[in-house]
Parts: C-alpha cells; structure tokens; sequence
C-alpha cells in the first residue's frame, strides 16, 4: 500500500504556507486525507465546525469524533466511496450531520473527491463540508408554517379554529404546552378557550387585562414576550409568583394574535427545555402567531356574518310571529325573548300606558339580574325614568355607556359599580302621534348607538307597538262578539224524554266569532225541533244575523207545520231580512214518544244518527242548497229516520269536522270514528269528547256548535189498569212501592206518587168522556233521575175542562223537575222527570 | 176509597174530623158530607190533619164548599196540621190564600172565639 506522507507538492505549486493561507480563507471546511481516512491536513473553518484544534484532528482516523452518530446519508457515502475506487468519477456530494464538540448538530454539505497519482492509483481524499444548518432549518420551518397554514385554512368555525391553531402549533413548534387565552364578552379579561400541557384546568379565572403580566401585556400592547426561563420571567413581572420549585423549568413565549383592529387572542407557549431565543427563532414563533391570528381574524369575520345573518333572520321570524300573536302578553314576551337579544341586549322590559293616561304599567320582562324592571310595575307617567321620560317626550332615548346612564339618572338609579358597562335604550311605542307604552332595552357593554342600530332599535319599538294595537283592537273586538254570540244563543235544557247537550266553542282569532247556532224549540204538540245553523261570515255583523234567524226558525217551528214549512219559512226571511249573509241550518223534529224524526238540511253538514247498537247512519235523505238570498221560493225535501229509546242524535257546524288542509269526507270520516267509539257516552260527555278530539291542534280559526240529543230509553210499565176513578189508589199504591223498590227517597217519592195521581186523574176524568173506557198505563225508568210516563189513548187538552184540572196541572209542575205532554195521535202522554238528590231536601217543610 | 167524616157539634162551632185519602173516586161525596154541616149556620171547621192522601179533586171539593159558605155567611175554617200534603197542597195552589188554614184546631177555635167576641 502506498503511504503519501503529504501532498505538498513541493515544487509543482505553490509554496506550503501560500496554499495553508488560501486553504483558510475559505468559508468551507477543507479536509484531506489518505487512503486510510488518517486526516492528512484541515483548514481553519474545519476546525471552527467541528470544534476541535487542528493538532487533535490532524491524524485522527475514522469513525472521527464529529462522528457521533451515523446517519444513513454518511453510510451511504461510504459505501459508495469505496464503489469509486474501481472507477475513473471524480467524487459526489452528499448531506451530512455531524456533531461539533458541544454537542450541537450540524447539518452539511459535504463532496469529497478522490486523489489520483499519475498512475491513476488512488492517494487519498479531499473533502469540502459547507454548514447548511441554518438553511435547512429556514426550510424546515417554512415547511412547517405551510403545512400550519394549510391546516387552518381548514374552517371558519370559530370553534374548530380555536381547536386547529392548538394543534397545529403544537405540531409546528416542539413545545411541552401551549395555551390559547380570548378576550371576555365584556372585553376586561382574558379567558383560556383552549390548552394543553399547561397544567391549566378548565375553569381557570379570567386574567384581568389590567395585571401587569406577561400575557395581558402581550395582548394589551400587541408584542411578543420571550422567556429562556422562568427566573427571567420573574424578573421581568415582579406579580408573576415566585415558583419555590423551579426543577421543572422552562423556556415562555406569550404571542399576541393579531386582528384587523388589534389583538384578538394571546398564544402562550411553554417549551420542554430552557433557551434563549435567537432572532431566527423569534422570528419563527412572530410568524406562527401571525398565521393563527388571520385564521382567527377571518373566523371572526366569519362568525360576525354569520351572527349578523343570523340575527337578521332571529328579527324576521319574531316580526312575524309578533304580527301572529294573539294577544299583547304573548307580543312582549316575544320582543323581550327574541327580538330584544337579536339586537343585542341583554335584557328589556315592556310598559304601556294604562287606559287613564296617567301611569305605565309593566307587561313584561326579561332580565338576567332585574335592575332593569326592578320597582318598575307601576310608574306615574311623570316619573323621571327612561320608560316613562321616552313616553312622555314621545322621543327614543339612547344612553351608550355608564357615564351617560349616571349623568341622567345618577340619583334615581344607581347602578353597582361591580356590575360591567352597559348602556340603555328607552323607546316609545308610537300608534300614530300617541305613545301607547315604551320598550326597554339594556345592553351588557356600551354602545355607539350608530344610526343602523337606532333605526333596528325603532324599527323594533314600531312593529311591537302596532302588533299590541292590533292584538288589543282584535281582543276587544272578539270579546264583544263572543259575548254577542254567547248571549244569542238560547239555554238548552234536558226534556223528560230526551237528554239535551250543546255547546258554542268561539274561534281563537280576533272576529272569527258569530254566525254558529244551535236551539232546541218544544213544539206545542209536544215534538221537538233541534237545529243547528251556520251564517257564513264573522264578526258581529254575523252574530247579530245569527240571532235574528234563530228567532225565525224558532217562530216558524212553533207553527207545528213541519220541517219542509220552517226551511221554506227560513227562505223568506233569508230573502229579506239577511242581507248579504248566506247561511246553512240542519233542521230535526222527533216525535219523542215514537221516536219519528223528521228532517232537513240546507247546505249544512248531515246530522249523525247514533244508534244504541249497529252502524252509525249520516242523516242525509233530504239535502238541499244553503238559504238562498236571490233565487225564488222552491220547496224543501224532507226525510225522515227513527230514534229509538238511547239512541242519539248528533248536529254540528263544519269548524268540528273541517281541516283546511284536507278533503271535507275526511273530516265527516274522523266524526264518525270519534262519534263511534264514544257511542255510549251521555249527550254532555259526547259534546266534550267531540271538541277535545276533532278540531286541528292548535289556533282554531272557525267557530263550532253542537247539539246532540239522546232519547231516553223506554221505562218498565209499572201499572195498568182501566180509566176508573176507583183504580187511582191502585196506581198510588203501586207506584209508591216501585219508587221505593227503586230506592227514590221517600218526600220525593211523595211528590212523584201525587204527580202521577194527578196525571191519571186527567186520563180517567177526560179521557174517555165518549164511555168507551180503556186502560191508563205508567211506565217507569230511573237513570241520573226519576221518568214517569203516563199514557192514556184518549184526547185532552190543558185547561179543558174545570179548573179543578187546572189546578192539577199547576200540581204536576210544580212537584217534578220537568213535564212534557206530548200529543199522539192516538192519546196522550204524560212524561215527567225528577232529578234525584244525592242529599234530598225534605220537600214538607 | 177509604174516607170517613166525623162531625162533631159545639157551641162554637161544627167541626168536620176528616180521616183517610181523598181522591177523584170520593171528593164529590166528602163535597156532598161537608155542605150538610152547613145548613145548621154554625162555623165550619173542616180538620185535615188525619188525611193521609189528598189531591187536586179535594182543593176542589174544599174550594166549593168555601164558596157555599160564604154564599151563606158561614165561616169556614181548615186544620191542616204543621206537616203533610194538605198544608203543602194549599201553598203550592194558592188556596190557603182563600181558605184560612190553620195548624192547629185548637188555634182555629181560638180564632173562631175571639171572631164571636167581636161579633
């Protein structure tokens, strides 16, 4: 093996100390060695790489003492080093890190060439290695701050934003933990929103800016503060606590993030060692804070358009639901509730003016901590008060922050210095040049009061006064038409053979009243007539039309002429006393001791008939259009059906049975179901049941009435025996011990025997004045009372005969609850009812 | 029909006892019983309070012999007792507006007394 002791070349160059004076002059470090790797000869900038002297590099074989560790790059160069030797290239270039003598890193650039004699025979090498470290790490962190970027480019929620500029600080810059601190709502403190390996817990206090530390600093004056240790930060913010242990030291950045108008947050940073941060470092860390401070920046354009939309929408939605709400509770709670906090306040309250003029009275509010409505029920409308100052200067009153609020009503009111800024908005409520209340905003920070947010403010206090105006002048309007409605409509009671139930129920909407009817008329030949009607339109014109053609139909039924008679009656009287009001009647008449119903509709919804058992049967034999006002007189069809004993019958107006959103059979559908499945309920429960179960949930517009009637079942026939004066004590006898049998306390058992005397009497004395003798029966049913029918088959009339008779009937009256007489064409029944007491009053006192 | 009249004679008066029910089948012959008494002139006291039953034939009955009585200035009286159909008939008809009843007949003859005293 050939030993080239050195290559100086004596001779063929330059002189030894010339080339040793061009060797160090280079920036790079130069190295030669031979075949070996013995390091034959260094430059100066060598030496000043790796840190050694040039006596103890000069001589020193591989691995050399900068070596280390072994990256991949070096064995690669190795190996191909050796490759080299059986070939003629010149050398490569390769990366390299080698480890100076502190024991940093050092990244490099290295060539080495192969030294050849004249013989071609390889002498040794020749290295060059150029410090790259910097370069690399410029590259490395601008790798970082894009793959930064790039990650928070990810979203404008300002919630993931918040998440993102964590994590990807913490990926771009080695740290132990990291914190990311916002302002409060009210703007004096800071706030974690976000940390990590701080050792923070989550409900860690607001930092008030005012603290002379460094992380309110950072934020307040928008620079960044760097720490090597904490020693240093003590130092610099003597508030800081002393940390008696201080093992666990570390570096500190605070990092202001900067917005379009100033700080937005504050990044702080804790490293895993202690060290002092270079310029290129801070440069880095100012450069990372930039990047999260626009990702915040536009998170919070976007959360301010996004909220602005919002907002626009949230005042939208209660304006409308403002102009829905039925009355001026229900309005204030929405402005107060909705609207109120769409403008940004806090809090509100809502007074109007009462009906003197003299005083504002509170209709609501909504407050976090009430000073806003506190004492505030009732004021004199002299009061020196924002509420009642905008109401009597009938002028918005805007107190943008404390100082403006205490310069006005500093004695009156004074507000707690502990509580944070605020600001007040009065605003009257205007129904033309009259101020009918005032609309009070607090708001939980000053306020500029631009002319955008006065005009939001005013258009708010415009719509609430005149949804109020409107809710008021609709309340009063439908109270006077339900009140019309109510007093039109007659009182239906029960009859001795049917149980009677009715109901109106008004519509919920302001005039949506009037025009629905019901009335039951006793017919002197004992039938009853039952309608029920509908004048089309609403309001008080309709009730008031309403109530005349009930007294039509009543007066024409009264006429005992007949369903077809009272229809065509109805026609005349439509044609010139109803205007321009068209209306619809379904009109019964039963026959309560054969249960022959006779009927009519005009235009209305068929009545239901509810048998006690079998299918339901929808009356409608004799449909005709509604009550005409312009067309000529034309005759009525009429049917007829049968009500049995128990079973019921059911009228109505379309508002139970008609959705808007669905075919009118549907609704006739559902009734019958409904009417089916409570099918043996009394007319009372059946009425309740029909109003819980048919109309829409919810606001109902149109109004509804009811009548149902059920027969009464038929009762057992106590006695029958012939008409004789000398049976009556037979029939006394016999009833007695049936009432008593059926436990009727005894004083009404009394009145009950006297009555049905008194009615056999009748039937003995009158009716058979031909001779021609036959039976007088009396029949019994107890259900929630006492109903005795007397049924005779002779004729007689009240008031016939003596007045002894009439005295009787007098009798009869007076001891029963009801009495119907009811003229069959082949005699005379007598039906009377007595409710039982639960607790009978003696009757002979 | 079960009904019996007693009619007992004193100075003061005739005193008609009436006992049982008085129905249709007999108010005509309790009307036929109770204007006999009449004819001796002396004050009618008619006494219901042994009546068990009695109907509007019987105010009948009772309202035409008071017109008899008076047509002969005959004074009529009736006892009804404090309980029982016959005061309760009378305030439900409107007779013991026009018949004088009284609760008891001890009160009836006081009153009829005290009449003849003024007489």
């Amino acid at each position: 093996m050939s030993t080239v002791d050195d290559t100086d070349g004596a001779g063929d160059a330059a002189p030894d100390h010339l080339r040793r004076a061009i060797l160090d002059a280079l920036k790079d470090g130069v190295y030669r060695t031979d075949v070996e790797g013995t390091i034959l000869e260094v430059n100066d900038a060598f030496c000043a790489l790796v840190g050694y002297t040039r006596p103890e590099i000069i001589g020193s074989r591989p691995p050399y003492a900068w070596w280390r560790d072994a990256p991949e790059s070096r064995r690669r160069a190795l190996d191909r080093l050796a490759e080299l030797r059986g070939t003629a290239e010149p050398g490569f270039e390769f990366t390299d890190t080698l480890v100076h003598r502190d024991g940093r890193s050092l990244s490099v650039l290295a060539s080495v060439r192969l030294l050849r004699d004249e013989t071609g025979t390889i002498t040794g090498s020749l290295g060059t290695i150029e410090d790259i470290s910097e370069r690399i790490a410029a590259e490395d962190r601008a790798a970082r701050l894009a793959t930064l970027a790039e990650l928070l480019a990810r979203s404008v929620e300002e919630d993931e934003v918040l998440d993102m500029i964590l994590d990807g600080v913490l990926q771009t810059v080695p740290l132990k933990g990291a914190g990311l601190l916002l302002p409060t709502s009210d703007g004096d403190a800071l706030e974690p929103r976000r940390h990590r390996g701080m050792g923070w817990t989550d409900d860690e206090p607001p930092l008030p800016l005012d603290a002379d530390l460094p992380l309110s600093r950072a934020f307040v004056e928008g620079s960044s503060y760097f720490f090597a240790d904490r020693g240093e930060m003590e130092r610099a913010f003597p508030d800081v606590a002393p940390l008696t242990n201080v093992k666990d030291d570390h570096a500190r950045a605070s990092l202001p993030l900067l917005g379009r108008r100033g700080p937005a947050a504050v990044l702080h940073l804790l490293f895993p060692d202690v060290h002092d941060f270079p310029p290129d470092e801070r440069a880095f860390l100012r450069d990372v804070a930039t990047r999260c401070g626009l990702a915040l920046e536009r998170a919070s354009l976007y959360d301010m358009q996004r909220r602005e939309a919002d907002r626009a929408r949230r005042l939208q939605q209660a304006f409308a639901a403002m102009a829905a709400a039925g009355n001026p509770e229900e309005i204030a709670r929405i402005v107060l509730q909705e609207a109120v906090p769409a403008l940004g306040g806090r809090a509100g309250s809502l007074s109007l003016v009462d009906e003197d003029g003299t005083e504002l009275r509170l209709l609501a509010f909504e407050s976090v901590d009430p000073p806003s409505a506190r004492g505030w029920d009732v004021l004199p409308l002299e009061a020196e008060l924002p509420l009642t100052d905008a109401v009597r200067d009938k002028l918005p009153l805007y107190l943008g922050d404390r100082a403006a609020i205490g310069e006005r009503y500093r004695e009156r009111m004074p507000i707690s210095e502990q509580v944070g800024d605020l600001a007040w908005a009065a605003l009257p409520l205007m129904i033309g040049t009259g101020a009918i209340g005032s609309l009070f905003v607090d708001f939980p920070a000053a306020q500029l009061f631009d002319p955008p947010q006065r005009l939001a403010l005013e258009s708010m206090a415009d719509r609430t006064a005149s949804a109020i105006e409107r809710a008021r002048t609709a309340a009063r309007e439908h109270d006077v038409a339900v009140t019309l409605q109510h007093s039109l409509l007659p009182i239906v009671v029960d009859r001795p053979s049917v149980q009677i139930a009715t109901r109106y129920e008004a519509g919920a909407q302001g005039l949506d009243v009037g025009g629905d009817w019901y009335d039951a008329i006793g017919i002197p030949d004992g039938r009853i007539a039952f309608a029920v009607g509908d004048v089309i339109g609403r309001g008080l014109e309709a009730a008031a039309t309403m109530g005349r053609l009930r007294s039509a139909l009543g007066a024409l039924a009264l006429r005992g002429e007949g369903p077809g008679a009272v229809l065509e009656g109805l026609d005349e009287f439509a044609r010139s006393a109803m205007g321009t009001h068209m209306a619809t009647v379904a009109y019964v008449e039963l026959q309560p001791e054969d249960g022959t119903l006779r009927y009519a509709c005009a235009g209305h919804p068929s009545p239901v008939l509810i048998p006690v058992d079998g299918p339901l049967r929808t009356l409608d034999g004799a449909r005709s259009p509604l009550l005409e006002v312009l067309t000529t007189s034309r005759s009525r069809p009429v049917a007829s059906a049968r009500l049995d004993p128990g079973d019921t019958l059911v009228l109505y107006t379309d508002g139970l049975t008609e959705r808007r959103d669905e075919p009118i059979d549907t609704g006739h559908e559902r009734l019958l179901r409904v009417l089916a499945s409570a099918r043996n309920r009394d007319p009372e429960s059946l009425c309740d049941i029909l109003l819980e179960r048919m109309p829409p949930p919810g606001a109902r517009h149109d109004d509804i009435a009811i009548l149902c009637a059920r027969r009464r079942g038929l009762g057992a026939t106590i006695v029958s025996v012939d008409a004789q004066a000398d049976r009556l004590a037979e029939i006394r006898a016999t009833v007695e011990s049936w009432l008593a049998e059926h436990d009727i306390p005894a004083p009404l058992r009394a009145d009950l025997v006297l009555a049905v005397a008194e009615a056999s009497a009748n039937a003995v004395e009158h009716a058979y004045r031909d001779g021609d003798a036959r039976d007088v029966t009396v029949e019994g049913a107890v259900d929630d009372g006492v109903v005795m029918r007397i049924v005779d088959h002779g004729t007689w009339r009240y008031g016939e005969g003596d007045p002894g008779r009439g005295r009787g009937m007098h009798i009869m009256r007076s001891l029963v609850d009801d009495m119907e007489i009811i003229r069959r064409s082949d005699g005379t029944t007598v039906v009377l009812r007595a409710e039982v007491a639960s607790e009978p009053p003696s009757r002979w006192s | 029909m079960e009904l019996s009249v007693a009619v007992e004679t004193d100075a003061r008066a005739v005193v008609a006892g009436v006992q049982g029910e008085i129905d249709l089948s007999n108010a005509s012959e309790l009307e036929r019983r109770l204007l006999e008494t009449l004819d001796g002139g002396s004050p009618l006291v008619v006494d219901l309070t042994q009546v068990a039953y009695l109907d509007s034939s019987a105010l009948a009955c009772l309202h035409r012999v008071s017109l008899a009585a008076a047509d002969r200035a005959v004074p009529m009286l009736v006892v009804t007792g404090d309980h029982g159909m016959a005061k309760r008939l009378l305030a439900i008809t409107g007779l013991d507006q026009v018949l004088r009843p009284y609760t008891t007949l001890t009160e009836a003859m006081a009153w009829l007394s005290s009449d003849q005293r003024r007489q």
